[in-house]
C-alpha cells in the first residue's frame, strides 16, 4: 500500500489531476438547497470538494483537511448538463511539518460553458480525519 | 433600509446571514456532496471528521466539524443575497477557515465594503467578509469582489 507521505513526494507542480464528471439534477440540486437551508443556491458545486475528488480519482483517497477556498464564478451550473472538473496541482510546501497542497480546478459544462474557477489549499496526509 | 447594491459605499455592512448549525445539518450537507457526484442516490456520507464522532475525537475534536466548504456557502449565500447575478456570474470569493464550527453552535456571515471604484459605467466593490460564531469568535475571514453590472451578463 502507498503511503500518504510517498503520493505527496510523488506529486508535481503543475501535473494535471484526475477528471471528475458530474451531472446536477433538479433533485440533487434541492439536497444541497436543503443543506445550506437557502432555497435559491446556484452553485452545489460547493459541496462536491471537487479538490478532492480530482486528487482521489489519480492518487486514491487519501485523508485532507481545507484550510483555504477561493472561487470565480462564471455562470451558475445547468441542470442536467454533464459537469467536467479538470484539476492542477498549483503549489505544494511542507509548513510546521505539515504537508501542504494548494489545487486548482475549473468546471466547464458539456457546452464548454465555464461555471467556476477554484483554489484550494489543504493539509494533505498524516491525520487520520478526512474532509471528504 | 438597505442601500441599492450600486450605491454601497466602503464602511457600508451587508444584510447578515445567520445559521444554527446542527450535527444533522452537517450530515445533510455531507450527504448532498456525495449524492452530487454519484447517480444521486442518498448515501450515508463516508466516515469523517464532519459526521464521525471517534474520527473526530481521534484528531483531536471534541466533536465533528462543520466542513469548510459549509462555512463558505454560508458566505456565499450572504453575496449571492446582496448582489445576485451580478455576483454569480462574475464575482469572487475567498476564505480562510481559521477555527471549527460544531453542531450545535450558531454562525452568521458578516460584509463590509473595503474599497469602491467605478469604471466604464461599472461599480466594483471589494469587501471584507467573515463567519462568526456565537461567542464572536471569527471562524472563517476572507475577501468578495463584485462589479455591478457584470461585465458577463
Amino acid at each position: 500500500m502507498i503511503s500518504d507521505e510517498t503520493k505527496y513526494a510523488d506529486l508535481q507542480i503543475g501535473e494535471q489531476l484526475g477528471h471528475l464528471e458530474y451531472v446536477i439534477t433538479e433533485d440533487k440540486l434541492q439536497l444541497f438547497r436543503d443543506g445550506v437551508e437557502y432555497p435559491h443556491a446556484a452553485f452545489p458545486s460547493i459541496a462536491a470538494k471537487e479538490y478532492a475528488q480530482v486528487l482521489s480519482r489519480k492518487y486514491g483517497h487519501i485523508p485532507v483537511i481545507s484550510a483555504k477556498h477561493e472561487d470565480r464564478y462564471y455562470s451558475a451550473p445547468r441542470l442536467n448538463k454533464r459537469i467536467q472538473v479538470t484539476g492542477w496541482v498549483r503549489e505544494k510546501y511542507e509548513r510546521r511539518g505539515r504537508n501542504w497542497l494548494v489545487v486548482e480546478t475549473l468546471a466547464i459544462d458539456e457546452d464548454g460553458t465555464e461555471i467556476v474557477r477554484s483554489r484550494h489549499t489543504f493539509l494533505i496526509g498524516r491525520l487520520e480525519g478526512t474532509d471528504q | 433600509m438597505t442601500r441599492k447594491q450600486v450605491e454601497l459605499q466602503v464602511g457600508d455592512r451587508l444584510v447578515p446571514v445567520n445559521k444554527r448549525v446542527t450535527q444533522e445539518k452537517i450530515n445533510r450537507f455531507e450527504a448532498a456532496g456525495r449524492a452530487l457526484i454519484t447517480a444521486g442516490e442518498v448515501l450515508p456520507a463516508p466516515a469523517n471528521i464532519h459526521v464521525d464522532a471517534e474520527r473526530a475525537r481521534k484528531m483531536g475534536l471534541e466533536q465533528p466539524i462543520a466542513s469548510g466548504q459549509m462555512s463558505f456557502a454560508y458566505i456565499h449565500e450572504m453575496l449571492a443575497g446582496q448582489f445576485g447575478e451580478d455576483f454569480r456570474r462574475g464575482g469572487k470569493l475567498s476564505a480562510t477557515f481559521r477555527k471549527p464550527v460544531y453542531g450545535g453552535d450558531t454562525v452568521t456571515a458578516f460584509g463590509v465594503v473595503t474599497k469602491r471604484t467605478v469604471s466604464d459605467q461599472r461599480t466594483t466593490l471589494t469587501l471584507a467578509v467573515w463567519l462568526q460564531n456565537q461567542i464572536g469568535e471569527k471562524t472563517s475571514v476572507g475577501t468578495a469582489e463584485v462589479t455591478i453590472p457584470s461585465p458577463l451578463t
